[in-house]
């Protein structure tokens, strides 16, 4: 066997088999994560020596397996442009007749490989892929490393900013350390009588267990509309900046640069965010740091972007669901780590999508089936992941009070349980007369803790009670809005 | 080339050409969770049981998937003095040339009780879903159709008056 020659053999499969993953992570150099390039090399990698070895096994000649491996690499990573450009022309076939086709001129190339090729034509064969695709590795890793270079000063510099922010506040306000914050916000959480109203379920136990652990609840607080996008702007600006008159383009537009985290940095807090990053209703280009959650959806990640061309791309995506459950577990997570990062001026906020839909768990924390993920219909899914999201908010809420007894926790929801709305506008359904039951819809989660002191905050709404713990904790004069 | 070499060749291409050929109905034998396969039959099946009933689409949705997956949901019943419980509910597509019948799960929903109160609805069985691959169709415009069996003496079949038509590629609704 040719030393040389098992050399380009190799290297042109190596080449072949990683060259979409570096064009894609060198053309989104600062973007794309090393850990992700180093995974789906390693996977691809693997695939191909596994080709590799199997053709090995039937040509026993390296250059012709190292050819045939490529091809078969080739065609199985661009699957999907080969298929488009056939159904384009013959729109009757479907994914597996196109699978069929390569896989038979797979066979036939081969065949012309094994019967007629011989190993020096294979190598020069090898040696044009591993001269194309070496040499397109080679030409946008040129390009990216400028960019490379920037990424990496600019990553290192607001570290170091970070670091000395949380170590020594720098607030001209901040004369004395205050404790750190917690401000989380559950979409679609309902209220007391929301959840009573619609589930006919009795919530005391939760209300009695965050009162056990030193909160003060609110059971019949309710927010101005059932609008998401309405309630969270209004709340991150201490005013009612936005109406449900407004389009969602105005509205978000709104959510920049949120008045609370002025407020709190001009106090000396450091925020520290966590978002689901479907929403992005927290503008963390104003936070001082946030939870990086790199996998919300298999569309749109690195590893989609790579196996949606690859024959593959019909069974990816079956993990959404486990993605979608680890990210939300990771939240909360991270919310709970949060109060081992610093002993004051910390302000930590996270909107959980949750228990809004998709409906992911049961009430014991298990995967839902299919059918229930996105079922507004019945209010049982809903119920089971209220149910749970109950275990998973007190189970936050002891840690960071064990960890941090000193700490301040408001935990709210932006409106309630809207069945009403769901049943009319996903099933045409006019159940309810919706006029009647907006007072359920936006009964809200109102619950403080202050330190297990007492504090007022009985039938506020979430920006009232928002205003509230800040005008006491900061001693500023905040007025209360209508 | 040896005479084996020259067999194994021949009965790998032809074993492609076969499944090349028989590829739809080989893909779509396959049981998939929670999937009906569609079935083609005569037209003038359930014409006997002709007849107006309460009954609904609800949501109509076809998955950007290899299969076109095509979901159904809605509700049907036709009144009885007793609850169904072996309660059967197809839909039946039915165009100039073909038909096809695609069965539907039966569910319980308990809202349509409180809806259709006045109408004295007995048990709370009365809503569907159905998944079903659309690909096997021939192409063209069909009317799709409802068969609702409650028990033996209650059974009715509805005009839903609801148009789809299918390509090679599409499965839609259309005006007609």
């Amino acid at each position: 066997m040719n030393k040389k020659n098992t050399v380009i053999s190799i290297a042109s499969l190596i080449c072949v088999a990683l060259f979409p993953c570096f064009f894609l992570y060198l053309q989104n150099t600062g973007a794309a994560i090393f850990s992700d390039l180093i995974e789906m090399s390693g996977i691809l990698l693997l695939i191909s020596l596994i080709i590799l070895g199997f053709s090995f096994l039937i040509f026993r000649n390296i250059e012709k397996a190292a050819l045939i491996s490529n091809i078969f690499l080739i065609i199985g990573l661009y699957f999907a442009f080969i298929e488009k450009a056939i159904v384009k022309v013959i729109p009757m076939l479907y994914y597996w007749h196109v699978a069929i086709i390569c896989l038979f001129l797979i066979f036939q190339i081969g065949y012309l490989i094994y019967k007629k090729s011989t190993a020096k034509l294979a190598n020069q064969i090898n040696q044009v892929f591993l001269l194309i695709f070496g040499g397109l590795i080679i030409f946008n890793g040129i390009l990216a490393v400028p960019k490379a270079f920037q990424t990496i000063a600019t990553k290192a510099q607001n570290q170091a900013e970070l670091d000395q922010k949380i170590n020594n506040p720098t607030s001209d306000n901040q004369e004395r350390n205050l404790p750190n914050v917690y401000y989380f916000i559950f979409d679609e959480y309902a209220g007391f009588d929301s959840i009573q109203r619609y589930c006919n379920y009795d919530n005391s136990a939760f209300y009695d267990a965050l009162e056990e652990l030193g909160f003060v609840t609110s059971k019949h607080s309710v927010n101005d509309t059932t609008d998401t996008l309405t309630e969270i702007t209004n709340l991150l600006q201490l005013s009612k900046v936005n109406s449900i008159e407004m389009t969602a383009a105005e509205k978000r537009a709104n959510l920049k640069d949120p008045y609370l985290f002025r407020l709190m940095k001009e106090h000396g807090y450091t925020i520290n965010a966590l978002d689901s990053n479907n929403y992005e209703f927290i503008d963390i280009n104003s936070a001082d740091m946030h939870l990086s959650i790199e996998f919300v959806s298999t569309y749109g990640t690195f590893k989609s972007s790579i196996i949606q061309n690859t024959a593959y791309y019909p069974f990816y995506g079956s993990e959404d669901r486990e993605v979608e459950i680890s990210n939300l577990l990771n939240m909360f997570n991270y919310a709970v780590e949060s109060s081992k990062k610093a002993q004051s001026n910390l302000f930590t906020i996270g909107y959980f999508n949750f228990p809004h839909v998709p409906f992911l768990f049961d009430e014991q924390g298990n995967k839902t089936k299919d059918s229930d993920r996105l079922n507004l219909r019945d209010t049982a899914p809903y119920l089971a992941q209220f149910k749970y999201a109950n275990k998973k908010i007190l189970e936050m809420a002891t840690e960071i009070i064990a960890n941090d007894p000193e700490a301040i926790i408001i935990i709210q929801s932006d409106h309630g349980y809207r069945y009403p709305t769901h049943l009319q506008f996903w099933y045409g359904i006019n159940q309810f007369d919706v006029e009647e039951e907006a007072p359920y819809m936006r009964n809200i989660l109102n619950a403080v803790y202050y330190q297990g002191e007492d504090i007022y905050i009985d039938n506020y709404s979430g920006i009232n009670t928002l205003i509230t713990v800040l005008n006491k904790l900061l001693d500023v004069d905040l007025q209360m809005v209508n | 080339m040896k005479k084996t070499d020259k067999i194994i060749y021949w009965v790998i291409t032809v074993s492609f050409v076969l499944l090349f050929v028989f590829a739809n109905n080989i893909v779509l034998s396959i049981p998939l969770k929670e999937t009906y396969r569609l079935e083609e039959v005569e037209s003038t099946k359930y014409d006997e049981y002709k007849r107006d009933f309460e009954a609904k689409i609800e949501t109509f949705y076809v998955k950007q998937d290899i299969f076109f997956t095509t979901e159904f949901s809605g509700y049907a019943f036709i009144p009885t003095n007793q609850a169904s419980p072996n309660k059967d509910i197809n839909l039946v597509f039915i165009s100039e040339n073909k038909s096809y019948e695609v069965d539907a799960s039966v569910i319980e929903w308990f809202f349509l009780k409180s809806m259709f109160r006045e109408k004295g609805l007995v048990g709370i069985n009365h809503f569907f879903i159905t998944r079903f691959s659309p690909i096997e169709m021939e192409n063209g415009i069909y009317e799709l159709f409802i068969y609702c069996y409650e028990n033996e003496n209650t059974i009715g079949f509805m005009d839903t008056n609801r148009y789809f038509e299918k390509t090679y590629r599409t499965f839609k609704e259309v005006k007609k």
